[in-house]
């Protein structure tokens, strides 16, 4: 610990850097503020100041178990505040819930934070259902099994500083869990057994469900509250029974989304919060025989046709993962030996290939396609090979 | 050391060293099947070795006997093999399932949509046992008597439902459903019927008649890609579409109450094949970059699961209905993991199967069928399971296999 306060001390302006853009970051979100230049911890919420946390740790590759407080990682005034005042040291003293879920079943984590107090030198006390569990000078951090949804673990801690100051935390777990699940406005063939995969541009639909109880009484769901946020981004702010939330993905990145919802109910009994990555895909097209006697082969795609001289195939491409807002407008350009043309809409996706008499013995179709509506949604097939049987 | 006992000893790792090689080479000549890996824990043989299998022995055919590949195969099957295999249908195929009375198998042609049966090994040829057109059949459910189908069409881009009630060998029923129905299975247990619609972002899950009458519906959820299998009597199962891409929702509802229990099973690529007993199943997972991962066979009730070492997708596996403890499986010699199941229900790649018998207790293993080389799916037995047929999906042609 000696070691990583040292390394944390030689790099104290950047991380004095690093808190002023995290703090200002925040406030972009969260505070409406005409000034927001300065800010206390007392800004930032209990979540605001562990994720802070969680990044310095993350920069110096510290696990964020280790047993260091907010204080430790910011060792200092980087915020414009006072420093503890002599009478409360303890007074910023929060406990928190370390992993962004508790999860029914598994080993949890719990730790006390403080922005002004050295918690390192304090000794802190865990106890679980009044039964003491753990103990020790710096003990910021206490790990215990999470009990089933509806179960109630009540966490006692209590801080002791040098000075004598003392200060007893009690939280309260109420195990619950999210189930989510997804979907978005993508097209796909009405055949195709497999999900629609959201690509650049696309509108995604989450919707929650929570498995909480208080008292052990399931909560209905509408009746819990509900906060969105996109990559830590709050785009929905605590909403009764909003357990739905949609958006549109950017058409300029391909970054991964974190979908995080936190979930209360009424009393604050339980505080909830899950999250759920979904990334982008690129659209694709596909090649599909029509048979005149069996229909649309579904079975297999066709990368290579061979076909009889003068005999034609109908040929059916499908296009995987588009959003359906673009499709009305896409133009789908063909390319067939020396021959072009352009379709418009989903609606038509079949080509009849009758092999050219110019003497070649094989030919690539391949398509080609774009929008005015997602200028960035363009892009081009694989090729399928005809070739002609007699040569 | 003398110089003597250093060439001896030279000698010998150059022995191991060679030993060596040549066990690689033959282990990754095993194909993909997770590097002849155990099905389940406990003992059982290795997959794709060809050797110490089951009854067929399993060895490889004789290099070059091109006219021992079946039509649609890929791979010679042995002379053995040959006797017992013989191909049902010459057109494209869906729906095949045992008949009412459980002596021939039915199933539906692909072009007018007309049903069909035969003898199990083919013998006397197939009987007409319909004559109802129903264009771009795209899925075939039946019902646990076999007297009901439920018949998914394709007209332009909207699916069309029917069904079909079988009342005598000769005599067949048919309607069609108002509203599209994105998903539905039959119950275990009863001629009753369990659907899916969608409205907007919105999936009602109704039960009802094989014919739609007496409808009621069960639960309303704001999922609007759900998959339906009735699993138990008083239990359907909800899953979300599957993607290796995407994490899939499992959830049980019961039956009347529609209260619905969340399967806590957050992974990706899952789709899952249900045990008879409605507790067990299995399950296929991929990783967070979309590759396939692992199978394993697990319990609705209990959080423990066994891996399951074979690399296949659950739809080419089959629950024996006559004992719990078998499964029938296919296992691709060339299993690829990226983007599985994804680009296999795309049709961007066939496989070529090896046929296994596996005990889900003690992992022991039987080799079916070595040969032929089929992209195998509609997986299913005799009742007496003397029989197993399958659909090659390269074709869409149907097959018969003796097992006894």
């Amino acid at each position: 610990m000696h070691t990583l306060r040292k390394k944390i001390s030689a790099t104290l302006p950047i991380l004095i850097i690093i808190s002023c853009f995290f703090a200002s970051s925040v406030s972009a979100q969260e505070i409406a503020s005409t000034t927001p230049q300065v800010f206390t911890p007392q800004d930032l919420t209990v979540e605001q100041q562990l994720i802070i946390r969680k990044q310095i740790l993350d920069l110096f590759g510290i696990p964020t178990d280790a047993q260091i407080s907010l204080f430790d990682t910011i060792k200092g005034n980087p915020f414009g505040n006072s420093l503890p005042g002599k009478l409360d040291p303890l007074r910023d003293v929060e406990i928190v819930v370390g992993d962004e879920a508790l999860q029914p079943g598994t080993r949890g984590s719990l730790y006390v934070v403080a922005a002004n107090t050295n918690l390192r030198q304090s000794t802190i006390t865990w106890s679980r259902n009044n039964k003491i569990e753990a103990s020790g000078k710096g003990a910021t951090v206490f790990s215990f099994p999470v009990g089933a949804i509806g179960s109630r673990d009540i966490i006692k801690v209590t801080i002791r500083t040098p000075e004598g100051s003392v200060k007893q935390l009690t939280k309260t777990i109420n195990p619950a869990r999210i189930h989510f699940a997804w979907s978005t406005d993508s097209y796909t063939p009405t055949w195709y057994r497999g999900k629609a995969l959201p690509v650049p541009g696309s509108g995604i639909s989450v919707t929650a469900f929570p498995e909480v109880r208080v008292n052990n009484i399931p909560v209905p769901q509408a009746n819990l509250d509900y906060e969105w946020s996109v990559n830590d981004e709050v785009r929905l702010r605590e909403q009764r029974g909003a357990s739905t939330f949609s958006f549109l993905t950017s058409e300029f990145q391909r970054t991964p989304y974190q979908i995080s919802v936190r979930v209360r109910d009424s009393q604050r009994n339980v505080v909830h919060r899950e999250t759920i990555l979904i990334k982008t895909v690129s659209p694709f097209i596909r090649f599909y025989r029509e048979d005149a006697l069996y229909g649309l082969m579904t079975n297999a795609s066709i990368q290579n046709l061979v076909l009889k001289p003068g005999d034609d195939s109908l040929i059916d491409f499908e296009p995987y993962h588009m959003p359906y807002g673009a499709l009305d407008n896409m133009a789908f350009r063909w390319d067939f030996g020396s021959n072009q043309g352009q379709q418009t809409g989903i609606n038509d996706r079949k080509l009849r290939i009758t092999t050219p008499s110019d003497g070649l013995s094989s030919w690539s179709l391949s398509i080609s396609y774009s929008t005015p509506s997602h200028v960035l949604l363009r892009g081009k097939s694989d090729l399928l090979t005809i070739s002609n049987q007699s040569l | 050391m003398s110089r003597r006992t250093q060439i001896i000893l030279g000698i010998i790792a150059i022995i191991l060293i060679i030993a060596l090689g040549v066990w690689l080479f033959l282990r990754n000549r095993t194909g993909s099947t997770a590097g002849g890996g155990l099905p389940f824990f406990g003992g059982g043989n290795l997959p794709s070795t060809g050797g110490n299998g089951g009854s067929l022995g399993g060895g490889s055919t004789p290099g070059g006997e091109l006219e021992n590949i079946p039509t649609g195969g890929t791979v010679p099957v042995t002379e053995e093999e040959k006797k017992r295999l013989v191909q049902l249908t010459h057109e494209p195929t869906i729906g095949a399932t045992v008949s009412p009375a459980e002596n021939r198998v039915m199933y539906f042609k692909l072009g007018l949509g007309h049903l069909f049966d035969t003898a199990f090994d083919g013998e006397g040829g197939e009987v007409n046992l319909s004559t109802i057109t129903t264009k771009n059949i795209i899925d075939v459910d039946w019902s646990t008597k076999k007297t009901y189908a439920f018949v998914t069409g394709l007209i332009n881009d909207s699916v069309e439902n029917h069904w079909f009630h079988i009342t005598s060998t000769s005599t067949v029923e048919h309607g069609t459903f108002r509203e599209p129905i994105v998903s539905a299975d039959f119950s275990p247990s009863a001629e009753k019927l369990v659907t899916i619609v969608r409205a907007g972002k919105t999936s009602t899950v109704r039960t009802s008649n094989p014919d739609g009458s007496n409808m009621k519906q069960l639960i309303a959820q704001q999922i609007p890609d759900l998959d339906v299998e009735w699993i138990r009597q008083d239990l359907v199962f909800l899953k979300t579409k599957t993607s290796a891409f995407a994490e899939t929702l499992l959830e049980t509802v019961s039956i009347p109450s529609g209260i619905s229990t969340f399967v806590p099973f957050n992974q990706k690529g899952v789709d899952v094949l249900w045990h008879p007993d409605g507790d067990q199943y299995l399950a296929s997972v991929s990783d967070d970059n979309g590759a396939f991962s692992s199978i394993t066979l697990r319990s609705r009730t209990s959080p423990n699961y066994k891996p399951f070492l074979y690399r296949t997708v659950p739809e080419k596996c089959y629950f024996s209905k006559k004992d719990s403890k078998v499964l029938y499986c296919a296992i691709p010699k060339n299993f690829t993991v990226d983007s599985m199941p994804d680009i296999w229900w795309q049709g961007s790649i066939q496989f070529s199967d090896e046929l296994w018998k596996i005990n889900i207790e003690s992992g022991e293993t039987t080799i079916l069928l070595d040969g032929g080389g089929f992209d195998i799916t509609n997986l299913f037995t005799s009742p007496n399971e003397n029989f197993i047929f399958f659909i090659n999906k390269n074709d869409l042609t149907l097959w018969s296999y003796r097992l006894l």
